[in-house]
């Protein structure tokens, strides 16, 4: 007795699809980013000198604009007389590898915790909750710089102290969604078929929080890199002779008022960076969850 | 001269995908003093209407009418701001469906009522209050003039709805608009508000509009109907021409799917309408209904039927005219439609036993407040035989989803026995009762993973206890979609694709893909429009038959439970007050409260009014319920001995009944 | 009401504790305060010798204890970089931290509250776009890179406001925009999705069935429930911004208590370093907890239950 025939609209994937595909922000971003990375990961061919070659000689060449400057150092060079356009073009794959290592490391521990403290609730959720109230409280700066200087600046422990100190956004954010979801009745329906309790998370919860989880990743990407950039600036992120866009900025601070691009361009990239990570990360979510827009 | 005249009225709806023309050509009269019900169901616009008429449709919306007078004067040609002053709160008023959410929570009752007459009329601050006290009064809402400091979350839901309804009144509107003003509320609350409107319409000289998708309540409070759908008046005319001659398909059609006990034979099919509303997006060519109609013809699907006059003031909108459609009407209506596929009588030794269940839990008021202890379930004892449906019914706060919660192993009581064939249910869901054991919930929606396509959902049973080889599940998904009425086609979709008919098909395929003995309904229909429950109800009638299924059926609609169930358990705060066979139960309840339940449910009776159910208002509150019978604080039968003791049980064969009318020498007169 | 305060405010108490125990775990694992004060290149006697004389060999719990126990004395330590009591030191920077951060709070409030209200009360138009295309930029915006660029313009093209220092007001109207503006985004989409969520609320349908409108509707039924939650955000903001004022003071050369920090993390000068994170926890749980029951206080259904 086929009585039901028809399903109204497409699967949510396509429609998912066709929304990422007329939604502005999400595509300038998506672009954006695609160049930066493409730049990034093929710096090696791309970039006309290494960055860490030093040439005493010809020290803070000015860009190629000017009177003084020359086609052969696009940006000129810095006070060392490395190439400034190819320790640029370095400094994207510090950035990007920063904020995609401390962002899943932040992603792996505020979604256990979240998913943990939601759906168990009880001591769990009170133990987790006022972790949580801890690490808010903690000045997150301070200690990620102490903790950098202490332990010795280098890539890695950059990586691991920013993802260790950024978890809170994931996890504030699934824990609430585990909590409503736990209540739905699929949900009991899973515990009525007497599956386990991992079965019921990995089935019934993670695909549900699995749209957010991509949302916040990627803001926390951009994060993470403004923070690696900062950290740096200060002198206590990734150390010299690295080319991070912050220590670029740091080490171009001295000399700005006659040199300002020296400070204006790498901030430039940081910004375009950041921007194209965080219009992508709006987008997804106006995308996957239109209902939370407006 | 009408005081409300509406001509044509249309609301389109720019979207993304096109324009929505929720509203599509309605038009009506109301005279002073009338009551007017608008019946449809979800997605047919009769809010929209509602909202147009008061000029809250949505921004966006553009609301265009030949007329829309109010007492003759042109309001289609106001703007907002003298809409807002000259007619909204002080002409015309509104109230709606949600009491719990619709008074703002930061504002005193007091301020929120007062308000409204100091925004239209000039009086000073202690007239307004003067008059607050008075209508909450006359709204029985006790101790008024102390509720005036007390804030919205401190009252029920019902006492929220009289202070809505004072509220509304603040201004002797002309015009009350109520929509859906009792749907959230439970059964008994709900006809004591109702009762309480047509009241209040009398007194003030009211028009009164009443929105409703429940053709009891319309059929009972309303002078006039209009029947509506997609967006249009299929049919108007006064209450007892509609119901007892339906001159429209549709509405005819609603009829035959109501369960209505004296009408349709308890077990009997259900008539159904099949296939879903049509879209409003975009301009719909011929009628609305042709898709779904059994007389439709080709001239139907080409152009829009006339409206056709069957009288004064009686109007229908369809091409047959009104000799063939009232021919139609008598074939449907009068006789009794018969028969159920057998259901099996109890008898044998109990599937299901629970015996003397207790379930508590410690409950934070506020986020300072002491714990409290909710008694949830307080001393339950029922049996449940092979073969036989047993409803439960309550009102909300009845613990009856605890009970549900517990019978299928998910909540552990703190006291008690649950048996499931002889077996106890230790520690829980274990894989073993969950083979003999399956749920069904009330909400389409959230019972169905958004994430998963319906094979997955269906087939996750099997998954979970490993029961055959992939082909073999493929198989059974495939056959328990089409035992359940889901086309093979639907078989990679969502739910969100879904209509909720379909949905709960698919979560019944799920409970039944195990071959259960035994499925727990919690509201099963509550959730789904008049014109699919019937087809759900079939669907549940057909397999109990088929596959020799035991229902646990919990609900609090009464034509569900007699339609459906072979014994009754009702359920009060906790505790089963009484049980019995269905019959027994409805021809001759024995426990006040069940008797104040039957009272209360809304049959298809034109112009019967709402019986007094007699219950006072003191509304229990769960965590402090009354000492001696729980029930006696509105009990119109109390005696002083039911506020010492609580009463015994008394059983008299098959059923049971928790009262101090009864003893065990005269266990039925009372 | 009071037990919920006294509740909180012990939470409060607790949370600053176990803080201050976790720092000074941390700092102490991090790296070898005795290697830190003698120099990475000092002889090993050397180093022991520094070891033993401030008592780096005994346990942390030991060291911590002691520590715990002074400050409830009052004793909040002794810088080892410059043999002042770090008590001395706080009270010396503070000020300027404290009116850079409240003047912070204030460019957060005038630019971000005023544009979320706008937003919200007209979706999707020029408005609403502008603040969320602003809400984007302002997040993609490093603050130190947005401060070396402001000293550029102001310094060299329209000088009007001073470059560094800390003397006048006008010195802190360019680092407090700096530090304001990093709050902006947060806080303004609060507001937006506050008020959004308020005005499609059944309450407000009410209130619009009622005949109120417009302005009047606004200002009476919804803006005080749609602003209940942001002041809770907006402390939270205060609080970060009082402990994490190091980049801004360090561009503008302020001598606030960000300046401080920097100086004890390179100068490994752990007393100062404990202290200071200490305070800007106990700071931000005191204002949470203020919040926390201001909230209560203002919204019934929790101070009534």
């Amino acid at each position: 007795m086929p009585v039901e025939s028809s399903a109204a609209g497409i699967t949510p994937w396509r429609a998912a699809r066709r929304r990422m595909l007329r939604h502005q922000g999400f595509l300038i971003g998506v672009a954006l980013l695609l160049a930066i990375a493409a730049m990034a990961l093929a710096a090696p061919w791309l970039a006309p000198h290494d960055p860490y070659a030093q040439d005493l000689a010809n020290r803070l060449v000015p860009p190629a604009w000017d009177a003084k400057g020359s086609w052969e150092h696009v940006f000129g060079t810095d006070h060392l007389g490395r190439d400034y356009l190819s320790r640029l073009m370095y400094g994207a794959r510090i950035s990007l590898l920063v904020g995609l290592g401390a962002a899943s490391i932040g992603c792996v521990i505020g979604v256990t915790l979240g998913v943990a403290a939601g759906y168990f609730g009880g001591r769990i959720d009170q133990v987790v909750s006022y972790l949580l109230t801890c690490q808010l409280a903690l000045p997150g700066l301070l200690l990620a710089m102490s903790l950098v200087f202490l332990i010795g600046p280098s890539v890695a422990v950059v990586i691991g102290i920013i993802g260790v100190l950024h978890w809170t956004y994931f996890l504030v954010v699934t824990r609430t969604v585990t909590m409503q979801i736990r209540e739905l009745d699929y949900v009991t329906a899973a515990r009525a078929l007497g599956a386990t309790r991992w079965q019921v998370i990995s089935h019934e919860v993670l695909p549900n929080l699995a749209n957010q989880i991509i949302v916040i990743f990627t803001l926390e990407v951009g994060v993470a890199i403004i923070a690696e950039a900062s950290l740096s600036f200060l002198g206590v992120g990734v150390p010299a002779p690295n080319p991070s866009w912050g220590l670029l900025i740091a080490e171009g601070k001295n000399s700005m008022f006659f040199r300002p691009w020296l400070v204006v361009v790498p901030g430039l990239f940081l910004f375009a960076l950041v921007i194209a990570i965080n219009l992508m990360g709006d987008g997804l979510r106006d995308v996957t969850a239109p209902e939370n827009r407006n | 001269m009408a005081l409300l005249e509406i001509k044509d009225l249309r609301v389109e709806i720019p979207m993304p995908g096109g324009i929505l023309h929720p509203v599509r050509g309605v038009d009506f009269t109301l005279e002073r003093g009338q009551t007017l019900g608008i019946v449809g169901e979800s997605g047919s616009g009769k809010s929209l209407t509602a909202l147009a008429l008061m000029g809250l449709a949505p921004a966006q919306a553009r609301v265009r009418a030949g007329a829309l007078k109010l007492d003759g004067r042109d309001l289609l040609g106001l703007t907002q701001r003298e809409l807002a002053r000259d007619v909204r709160g002080s002409r015309m008023a509104m109230i709606f469906q949600e009491p719990m959410t619709s008074l703002n929570p930061v504002y005193t009752i007091g301020r929120q009522l007062t308000e409204t007459m100091l925004l239209h009329r000039s009086a000073t601050a202690a007239e307004a209050t003067a008059r607050a006290v008075r209508l909450l009064e006359r709204v029985g809402v006790t101790g008024a003039a102390g509720r005036l400091g007390q804030y919205p979350h401190q009252l029920s839901g019902g006492q929220r709805q009289r202070v809505m309804i004072a509220m509304a009144l603040m201004n002797d509107p002309e015009v009350l608009i109520a929509d859906e003003p009792t749907t959230a509320l439970d059964v008994t609350v709900q006809a004591q508000i109702l009762r309480l409107l047509a009241e209040l319409q009398q007194e003030f000289g009211m028009a009164l509009i009443l929105i409703t998708h429940n053709l009891g309540v319309v059929s009972r409070v309303a002078d006039r109907v209009a029947v509506m759908y997609a967006g249009e008046f299929v049919e108007t005319g006064t209450t007892a021409e509609v119901f007892e001659t339906p001159l429209h398909p549709y509405t005819r059609g609603l009829l035959a799917s109501i369960p209505q006990p004296g009408r349709v034979e308890p077990g009997a099919r259900l008539g159904a309408i099949p296939g879903i509303v049509p879209s409003l997006l975009g301009e719909i060519q011929g009628c609305a209904f042709a898709a779904r109609c059994s007389h439709a013809r080709d001239a139907c699907r080409l152009a829009l039927p006339p409206q056709r006059e069957a009288g004064a003031g009686r109007a229908y909108r369809c091409v047959m005219a009104e000799g063939e459609a009232r021919a139609a009407a008598s074939d449907v209506g009068g006789g009794l439609r018969s028969g159920g596929k057998g259901m099996a009588a109890g008898g044998s030794a109990p599937l299901l036993s629970a015996t003397g269940v207790h379930c508590h839990f410690n409950v934070k008021r506020g986020l300072f407040g002491k714990t409290q202890r909710l008694h949830a379930v307080n001393g339950v004892t029922l049996a449940i035989a092979r073969g036989e449906t047993l409803a439960v019914v309550g009102e909300s706060g009845c613990g009856k989803t605890t009970l549900a919660r517990i019978l299928l192993g998910l909540i552990v009581p703190q006291e008690g026995k649950v048996l499931l064939d002889g077996a106890p249910l230790a520690g829980g869901a274990t894989r073993a009762v969950a083979r003999r054991m399956q749920p069904i919930f009330q909400d389409p929606y959230s019972s169905l993973n958004p994430r998963r396509t319906l094979a997955e959902i269906i087939r996750r049973p099997l998954d979970v206890h490993g029961i055959g080889t992939p082909q073999e599940r493929r198989r059974k998904v495939d056959r328990m979609m089409a035992l359940v009425g889901l086309h093979g086609r639907l078989t990679h979709s969502y739910p969100n694709q879904l209509s909720g008919g379909q949905r709960q098909r698919a979560a019944i395929a799920r409970a039944i893909i195990m071959e259960p003995q035994l499925v727990i309904c919690d509201e099963p229909t509550s959730a789904l429009d008049v014109s699919v429950q019937s087809q759900i109800l079939n669907l549940l009638l057909d397999l109990r038959a088929e596959l020799n299924l035991t229902y646990l059926l919990i609900t609090h609609d009464l034509a569900v439970v007699q339609h459906m169930a072979t014994r009754v358990a009702v359920m009060y705060l906790g505790e089963i007050v009484e049980t019995g066979s269905a019959r027994e139960v409805f021809a001759a309840p024995r426990h006040p409260y069940t008797q104040a339940l039957l009272a209360s449910a809304p049959t298809v009776t034109p112009g019967a009014g709402i019986p007094d159910n007699r219950l006072g208002q003191s509304y229990p509150n769960p965590l402090e319920p009354p000492g001696g019978c729980r029930f006696h604080p509105r009990c119109p039968r109390a005696m002083p001995l039911c506020s010492v003791a609580p009463p015994p049980e008394i059983r008299d064969g098959d059923s049971c009944v928790r009262c101090h009318l009864y003893t065990e020498s005269q266990p039925r007169a009372a | 009401m009071l037990r919920y305060a006294l509740k909180r405010g012990l939470m409060a108490v607790l949370v600053a504790i176990t803080v201050s125990v976790a720092t000074f775990f941390l700092l102490d694992s991090a790296g070898d305060p005795a290697v830190a004060i003698a120099g990475p290149d000092a002889p090993r006697e050397t180093i022991e010798q520094v070891r033993r004389q401030y008592g780096f060999d005994r346990p942390w719990p030991v060291r911590y204890t002691e520590w715990a126990a002074g400050v409830a004395r009052g004793d909040l330590g002794q810088s080892f970089l410059r043999r002042q009591p770090v008590a001395e030191l706080i009270a010396t920077y503070a000020p300027v931290t404290i009116k850079l951060a409240f003047s912070a709070l204030l460019v957060t409030i005038l630019i971000a509250v005023p544009l979320g209200v706008a937003a919200a009360l007209k979706p999707n138009s020029g408005v609403d776009r502008l603040a969320l295309s602003a809400a984007v930029a302002a997040q993609a915006l490093p603050s130190f890179w947005l401060g070396l660029v402001l000293i550029v313009v102001f310094a060299v093209t329209f000088p009007i406001f001073p470059v560094s220092g800390d003397d006048t007001w006008k010195h802190f109207v360019l680092p407090a925009l700096v530090l304001g503006t990093t709050s902006v985004p947060a806080v303004m989409r609060l507001t937006r999705t506050g008020l959004l969520d308020v005005m499609a609320s059944d309450y407000i349908r009410t209130a619009r069935a009622k005949g109120f409108m417009g302005l009047q509707l606004i200002l009476r039924h919804a803006l005080r429930n749609a602003l209940l939650p942001v002041v809770g955000v907006l402390a939270v903001q205060l609080g970060h911004k009082l402990g994490g004022s190091v980049i801004t003071e360090s561009v503008f050369a302020l001598n606030g208590l960000g300046r401080l920090s920097l100086e004890a993390i390179v100068g490994s000068d752990i007393p100062t370093l404990q202290m200071l994170v200490f305070v800007f926890a106990l700071t931000f749980v005191a204002l949470t907890f203020l919040v926390d029951v201001l909230n209560a206080w203002l919204d019934p259904r929790i101070r009534l239950g």
